[in-house]
């Protein structure tokens, strides 16, 4: 990355690991989730990440933030290291990364008041006193697209849609400089889908945060984004534009998740029919982990995995599909 | 249902408040074993002629006194063990979680026998002997409930405000739990009334105060010249333990999250 601009999220070759049981006279294995991951992201700058479930995104999110533990490597949020600092010293800082949560039933806690849910970022971070804090939460309200009045509810009184935009409401109250929104839609109806990604444009659009937004729904991402990360089995397996990535895919796997949506069918002109199921995150292979599936592997894919390699157009393969395929 | 039991607790705690007012039952040898009717008892009268409305009257004190002790003793530190368990985790949870499932493999009345036959007979004896086996119920609802919270998105998000541990506990963890522990407080009612019944009637309760458990006992001895000596205790002890498992019930109910959602749509 030779950008001038320095990202506002910045991670190096971040791996996490998750410890399992450890059966007697046998070494520990781990879940590896997430295996060796880097990217930036730029101020104002919308990062989509796709991949199946199981792939290791919303871990990459959560250590981002912190809720998973990293094992290895580096987060750096607007030039400030991230991923070694105790919790004491992290929380002052935390109002820059915020998340929005896939499910809205649960992200809410059912017996505070919506007032009191957006206000609590503020307390906790020592905001303002209370009535500025209300001030603030009666102006976040209106933002999202509720009335001010709503502050009083409880949570159960709302449906998905305006419970996701209360989500919304809480990670903005801290201004933060990057949201990260974890599969923030794929609960809700498509008619209320589109309600939800306006509201994310416009707000991008009025207070300029970067985005890193996750999902396994490719129109949803490509709608959304002005980069896409392909991530398969704890990598990154294909980096560019929605255009690149999408309509020029590179990697064989990338081609196969575009080609396994219907509505844009029409963009692969051979289709590639994948077989089988990812590998087993406790035992990776040691080669290309998608090898096993890959329609054009050849042996060098089972021995040696491919690194993510290319300027703006990067992709992790040994015999990347060529640029405009047959 | 839910008045009938009302209407039962009610009772319950007001005599429970008459007995406090009401001057000591006086022997009265000539009344001995009087019938419910009689001029001087009109729930009848005991072998000593003692009116037996002014004993079961003592017995709901003693019961409500014990009852309630038992609940506050038991629950708090059962919540307190359980969730601070799921919080630490570690050795302490492991501890914690292998005493209570010891414990629960013990019959409760049984030790509890055994805790008031040594440190002698006595209302606060009771209520720690029950505690002992009681608090376990709350500390294994109290961990699962806890470790769901924690695990749960709300809780997350407020980790990602910077929220510290304290906040979390106070504001999501410990009012989550309120509901789920107060149904669980009542249903552990009806057993430590039913406990302290057995007590009683097993002659471990405290006997400078009349229970229903030691009335019953009592009545039995008399059961065919005054059979309701032993009755009137055992339906009151039936109707006050009905009371509250109803209540229990109703609560269950009353804090089941999908009631909430269907009786607060917005408009």
């Amino acid at each position: 990355m030779n950008d001038p601009v320095q990202p506002i999220l910045a991670v190096r070759n971040l791996t996490v690991q998750f410890p399992l049981r450890r059966r007697p006279g046998q070494p520990r294995r781990h879940v590896h989730a997430v295996r060796g991951v880097s990217l930036d992201i730029a101020p104002g700058e919308t990062l989509g990440l796709i991949g199946e479930s199981g792939c290791g995104k919303s871990t990459l999110a959560r250590a981002i933030v912190r809720l998973a533990p990293i094992t290895s490597g580096e987060v750096y949020l607007a030039g400030n290291p991230w991923h070694n600092l105790p919790e004491r010293r992290l929380r002052p800082l935390r109002p820059a990364a915020q998340m929005i949560f896939q499910d809205p039933w649960s992200s809410l806690n059912p017996r505070m008041r919506i007032g009191r849910i957006i206000e609590e970022p503020l307390i906790v971070q020592k905001r303002g006193d209370r009535d500025e804090r209300q001030a603030t939460v009666a102006r976040v309200l209106e933002q999202v697209g509720l009335h001010p009045d709503d502050a009083g509810k409880y949570p159960h009184q709302f449906s998905g849609g305006q419970r996701q935009r209360i989500g919304i409401a809480r990670a903005l109250v801290l201004e933060p400089q990057l949201l990260l929104a974890d599969e923030a839609v794929s609960a809700l109806d498509v008619s209320v889908q589109a309600q939800i990604l306006n509201l994310l444009a416009d707000l991008r659009a009025e207070h300029r945060f970067s985005m890193l937004f996750i999902s396994h729904d490719l129109r949803v991402v490509e709608q959304v984004s002005d980069r896409i990360a392909v991530m398969y089995l704890g990598k990154i397996v294909e980096l560019g534009s929605p255009e690149d990535v999408l309509d020029h895919s590179r990697h064989p796997y990338t081609r196969a998740l575009v080609e396994a949506v219907p509505e844009i069918d029409a963009r692969g002109r051979r289709r590639v029919i994948l077989g089988g199921e990812p590998p087993s995150p406790i035992n990776p292979p040691r080669g290309c982990a998608f090898a096993g599936r890959c329609p054009r592997a050849q042996d060098r894919c089972h021995t040696e995995d491919a690194v993510l390699t290319g300027d703006d157009h990067q992709v992790a393969c040994h015999y990347p599909l060529t640029e405009d395929p047959g | 249902m839910i008045r009938v039991a009302s209407v039962i607790l009610g009772a319950w705690v007001a005599l429970a408040l008459v007995a406090l007012a009401w001057p000591d039952a006086v022997v009265n040898l000539d009344q001995a074993l009087a019938l419910p009717g009689s001029p001087h008892c009109p729930f009848g009268c005991d072998a000593l002629g003692r009116p037996l409305g002014r004993l079961i009257a003592e017995g709901a004190l003693t019961a409500l006194i014990i009852g309630t002790g038992t609940v506050l003793l038991a629950g708090t530190a059962g919540v307190v063990l359980g969730a601070g368990a799921a919080l630490v985790g570690g050795w302490l949870e492991q501890v914690v979680m292998r005493i209570t499932d010891v414990l629960l493999a013990f019959p409760g009345i049984l030790l509890a026998i055994a805790i008031t036959a040594v440190a002698g007979p006595g209302r606060m004896t009771i209520i720690v002997a029950l505690s002992i086996t009681g608090w376990t119920g709350y500390a294994r609802l109290a961990r699962g409930e806890t470790l769901r919270l924690r695990e749960s998105a709300f809780v997350e998000a407020a980790r990602v405000a910077g929220a510290p541990r304290a906040a979390i506990l106070y504001r999501h963890i410990l009012p989550n739990l309120l509901a789920p522990v107060t149904v669980q407080a009542t249903f552990a009612f009806a057993g430590a009334v039913i406990a302290e019944s057995s007590l009683s009637f097993l002659g471990l309760g405290d006997p400078t105060a009349a229970s229903w458990g030691s009335l019953l006992a009592e009545g039995v001895r008399h059961l065919r010249a005054a059979p309701h000596l032993s009755v009137i205790p055992g339906l009151v002890i039936s109707a006050v333990v009905l009371a509250l498992n109803l209540a229990g019930d109703a609560l269950t109910e009353r804090f089941d999250p999908r009631r909430e959602t269907a009786a607060g749509q917005p408009g």
